[in-house]
């Protein structure tokens, strides 16, 4: 029963029955509040992986190598540190999504989420959802979405981490967390901050990385405090600032950089009413960046954009084993740049979930309408089910119609813009099989994308536009191995992905350009008493650079290795030691043309925790 | 492909060499000594990656990243167009801010100008220097200039300031003349600097001026595109016929309105012009425009035009994310006679 929805509600409420039966007697169990719920309550039939502080903390801190290493999406990165776009399932950048605490936050100008932008350490968990989520998540969700999220707690006592991570190229990474809270009240602060000089040399070249220097700050604070025991407020709140220079192929090149700053606030208002719940969300979302193309001059060009969002969410448990939801948003954004006048735009949104656990057997199905007068919105379904044969083994399948919608640059830029445009739409399906043991688990998942209206900007005379145009159809196969052994004080784990991917444009049956057709990552752990040793490796196979797959313009596959040491202090865990040396191999790779990356280098940290 | 050309061009030498010391008489001026790409086809292209082909004039061998080939490395990020003075070809990469020098026939680079220029985009040579126009920082519209080179050290000797957006150059008798096409924005003048002052007179001439050159009368001849439709002030584009002794315009054929005629070419006594995807021909002595096209390009991104020796050449950049084709049309049938793999975003034919 707990297994489905409100599980986190549900838990939470019968942790606060307990409390009060018994209160003296024991220690509180700890609670743990999502705000993004439907990762718990409508993702039974899809692929969740769930990646946490012991694998984020090992990761250097931007999103796209946390990603890299520890899930089947492809990135595109313009040098370490530069732009970086993913390619999940064999689709393009704006098609994944990136929520922060269940809000869409894919930039208003492009539609994508540069990756690179985003500093993990200020988050608890970021969870990878394959495929089609757009009745849930909005905009983007097609190859799939990436969730960021921070965990409130109760009852979890004060806890502080102080963490430093000094490497080659003068890179820092440093940061500070703490938590506090009561049965009642939580707090939950963080503070980071990663600079680089980033200015390597090219394995096999005297060049080097020039004016690739960045640095990138972020603070959280959330809050969560019980009004009563059905009623709880929640606030979480976020700042990003950052600045990067973006580096060069040549060094006569003018050195250009790009600034940007985001906020993001949110109020929640969670209250349990019997076979009712109901969450009310209010957020305020801003996005501001510059880019000066010339590093010595003020001279720049910018886009800012604010978002004020309401959502309103009701639950009914029509029975114990079923429960339909409503949803009722409002978004509005205002958005303005140097070559976009001040537009608004109003979507409104209506969704109906339906979700229901017989014995072995679940179904979940979801509905949403969007509402705008910018362009035609799609009716977005998704229907999912999932059967479990035996303890051990279950088989789902998905179906989803889902969206990626015009953006600012694509409807209003100066002379460009193009109003006509609709959102690109894709049907797909999954069919996914789990085998789960104590020690070991195995997922495959096929997957079949119709992707249709595909907007690209394309000239017409010296005027380039943008249109709906493409029609791509991606198929292929995401798998996840997950082994741990534990003999005494040895403990042997591995995680690895592999996925497969075909990605073909309809009109010239083209696989689409820096879409490999393989990808696979893998970390081996061996741990005994308070030491570890890792191995983390990626391969990426060769991709076509232009859309006429010329062969000969390919980047080669790559595959790069690293490795790393800890060691816990003393027992609590309190000092930890770490030790990386990344790139072992020194292996001489391209993610993009002539976007060299780095040789070997190397990184040493240090997390305190009391 | 780099070693069968390689092979070819061997061969191709060896057996010329055999031949002429074997039998005398037959031969007239042999040319095998200027380099593997003498006598053929060089074609520029913006990329990414930017780069060179080379085809020979009789079409028998072809080469691609012929710059590359040669340096083993990249001739810049975005080629923008190639100068040719004398033995040498001057490689002008705009974001790059560079032009590098190469002999033309074997593209060894010889050299390079790194220093002083913004954004360059193409350079003429007279009295021994060359004039490169610039169009300066990305985002400042007052920033554009012509840098003055020294050809013996590859070194920017002077910078003449002008109007916004400095494109094409012309040398004649001792004038640069400049295309202001306007760079970011738009512009509508051609400034004529006096190489022996470096003083800038300008001549306003239609909207957006590109390709510019010198008619048989010895009038300047230049095409104005025009505004396009999104600048939300479309104006109507034209070819102005400027008389040189007095700098003024003397004749101006306008196009209709929502035509933007581009890379207009002279050949032989002819004018040739793309507009709507067709390739228009007419006399230069014409008052009137053609309204009938000589080539349909159909479904060809048409990105550059050349005519040479009874030839049309049209690039076609495709989706301008793959690798073009040069497509080479008798002018007398106007029939497709020859396509050819080049780069991407091939935009220039140059005849070597």
């Amino acid at each position: 029963m707990r297994q489905f929805a409100f599980y986190i509600l549900v838990f939470f409420c019968s942790s606060i029955w307990s409390q009060t039966q018994l209160d003296s007697l024991q220690l509180l169990d700890e609670v743990v509040l999502n705000a993004d719920t439907y990762l718990k309550t409508f993702s039974n039939t899809q692929s969740v992986s769930v990646l946490r502080d012991s694998v984020i903390s090992r990761s250097s801190s931007s999103l796209t190598n946390l990603l890299n290493y520890n899930s089947g999406i492809y990135f595109k990165e313009n040098g370490l540190g530069m732009v970086s776009s993913p390619s999940f399932r064999g689709t393009t950048a704006q098609q994944t999504a990136v929520t922060w605490n269940g809000i869409n936050i894919n930039s208003q100008f492009n539609g994508q989420t540069d990756f690179n932008t985003i500093n993990i350490r200020n988050f608890d968990d970021v969870t990878v959802r394959s495929g089609g989520g757009s009745v849930l998540y909005g905009s983007g969700a097609i190859g799939g979405s990436i969730h960021l999220n921070n965990l409130l707690k109760f009852n979890s006592g004060f806890e502080n981490t102080i963490y430093t991570n000094y490497g080659s190229f003068n890179s820092w990474d440093v940061g500070y967390k703490s938590r506090f809270s009561t049965n009642r009240f939580s707090v939950d602060i963080a503070l980071s901050r990663a600079q680089s000089d980033n200015d390597y040399e090219y394995v096999d070249s005297e060049k080097e990385n020039l004016n690739g220097a960045f640095y990138n700050q972020s603070l959280s604070a959330n809050f969560a405090y019980k009004l009563n025991s059905k009623n709880i407020l929640k606030l979480y709140s976020y700042l990003y600032d950052g600045e990067r220079h973006f580096s060069l192929i040549f060094s006569t090149e003018t050195p250009t950089k790009y600034q940007d700053v985001n906020s993001r606030t949110m109020l929640e208002w969670l209250g349990n009413y019997g076979r009712f719940t109901s969450t009310l969300k209010i957020a305020y979302l801003t996005e501001t960046y510059k880019y000066f193309p010339n590093i010595k001059k003020d001279l720049h060009t910018f886009g800012e954009a604010k978002t004020l969002l309401g959502k309103y969410n009701l639950d009914y448990k029509l029975f114990n084993n079923a429960s339909l939801q409503s949803v009722i948003d409002v978004t509005h954004t205002i958005g303005e740049g140097s070559s976009i006048g001040k537009t608004n735009r109003t979507i409104s949104g209506f969704s109906l979930l339906f979700k229901q656990q017989l014995k072995n057997f679940l179904y979940e199905a979801a509905l949403r309408q969007e509402v705008t007068n910018n362009y035609e919105s799609p009716l977005l379904y998704s229907l999912g089910l999932k059967y479990n044969l035996g303890k051990h083994y279950s088989i789902s399948v998905n179906g989803s119609r889902n969206f990626r919608i015009p953006t600012y640059n694509d409807l209003y830029w100066e002379g460009s813009g193009n109003t006509d445009l609709k959102p690109e739409t894709s049907y797909q399906v999954e069919l996914g099989q789990e085998l789960s043991f104590k020690n070991f688990s195995l997922k495959a998942t096929g997957f079949y994308n119709d992707i249709t209206n595909m907007i690209r900007w394309l000239p017409s005379g010296n005027l380039w536009q943008p249109e709906n145009t493409d029609h791509v159809v991606t198929y292929g196969l995401e798998s996840q191995l997950d082994i741990n052994v534990s003999l005494q004080s040895h403990k042997l784990s591995f995680g690895g992905n592999y996925t497969y991917t075909i990605s073909e444009n309809q009109d010239t049956d083209k696989q689409l350009i820096y879409v490999p057709k393989h990808k696979g990552s893998g970390i081996f752990n061996y741990k005994y008493k308070r030491a570890s040793l890792y191995y983390q490796v990626l391969f990426v196979g060769d991709v076509f650079t232009l859309s006429d797959n010329n062969p000969n313009y390919i980047l080669d596959a790559y595959t790069v290795s690293n490795i790393g040491v800890e060691y816990a202090l003393e027992k609590e865990y309190r000092f930890v030691l770490g030790a990386q040396a990344k790139n072992i191999f020194n292996e001489d790779y391209q993610s993009v043309t002539n976007r060299f990356m780095p040789g070997i280098h190397y990184n040493f940290y240090l997390n305190f925790n009391f | 492909m780099k070693n069968l050309f390689k092979f070819l061009t061997f061969s191709l030498l060896f057996a010329l060499i055999t031949t002429s010391c074997s039998n005398d008489d037959d031969f007239v001026n042999p040319s095998v000594s200027l380099g593997d790409y003498a006598n053929g086809i060089i074609v520029s292209a913006e990329g990414g990656p930017a780069s060179i082909s080379y085809i020979s004039n009789d079409f028998s061998v072809t080469g691609n990243n012929v710059y590359e080939n040669v340096n083993s490395e990249a001739p810049g990020v975005y080629l923008q167009s190639i100068g040719f003075n004398n033995n040498d070809a001057y490689i002008v990469s705009d974001n790059v801010n560079v032009i590098n020098v190469v002999n033309r026939y074997t593209f060894e680079n010889e050299g390079a100008i790194t220093t002083g220029l913004q954004t360059p985009r193409y350079i003429g040579f007279a009295n021994g220097k060359g004039y490169v126009s610039n169009w300066g920082d990305g985002s400042d519209d007052s920033d554009d200039f012509i840098a003055v080179v020294d050809l013996a050290t590859n070194t920017v000797e002077n910078t003449i300031p002008v109007g916004e957006g400095p494109e094409r150059i012309l040398v004649h008798s001792g004038n640069v003349y400049v295309s202001h096409k306007g760079g970011w924005g738009n512009n509508n003048i051609v400034s004529v600097i006096d190489v022996s002052t470096n003083a800038v007179t300008t001549i306003t001439v239609g909207d957006v001026p590109d390709e510019l050159f010198i008619n048989s009368e010895g009038e300047l001849v230049v095409l104005n595109e025009g505004k396009a439709a999104w600048t939300g002030d479309e104006t109507q584009a034209s070819i102005t016929k400027i008389d040189l002794a007095t700098n003024t315009v003397s004749e101006t054929l306008t196009f209709a309105s929502g035509s933007h005629p581009s890379q207009m070419v002279f050949d032989n006594g002819n004018i040739y012009y793309i507009l709507n995807n067709e390739v228009f021909e007419m006399s230069e002595t014409t008052t009137t425009l053609p309204t009938a096209a000589i080539i349909d390009l159909g479904s060809v991104n048409a990105y550059g035009l050349a005519v040479n020796n009874g030839n049309v050449y049209v690039t076609d950049a495709k989706d301008f994310a793959s690798a073009g084709d040069l497509l080479i049309y008798d002018l007398s049938t106007e029939d497709l006679i020859n396509t050819f793999e080049v780069g991407v975003n091939a935009s220039k034919v140059y005849f070597n």
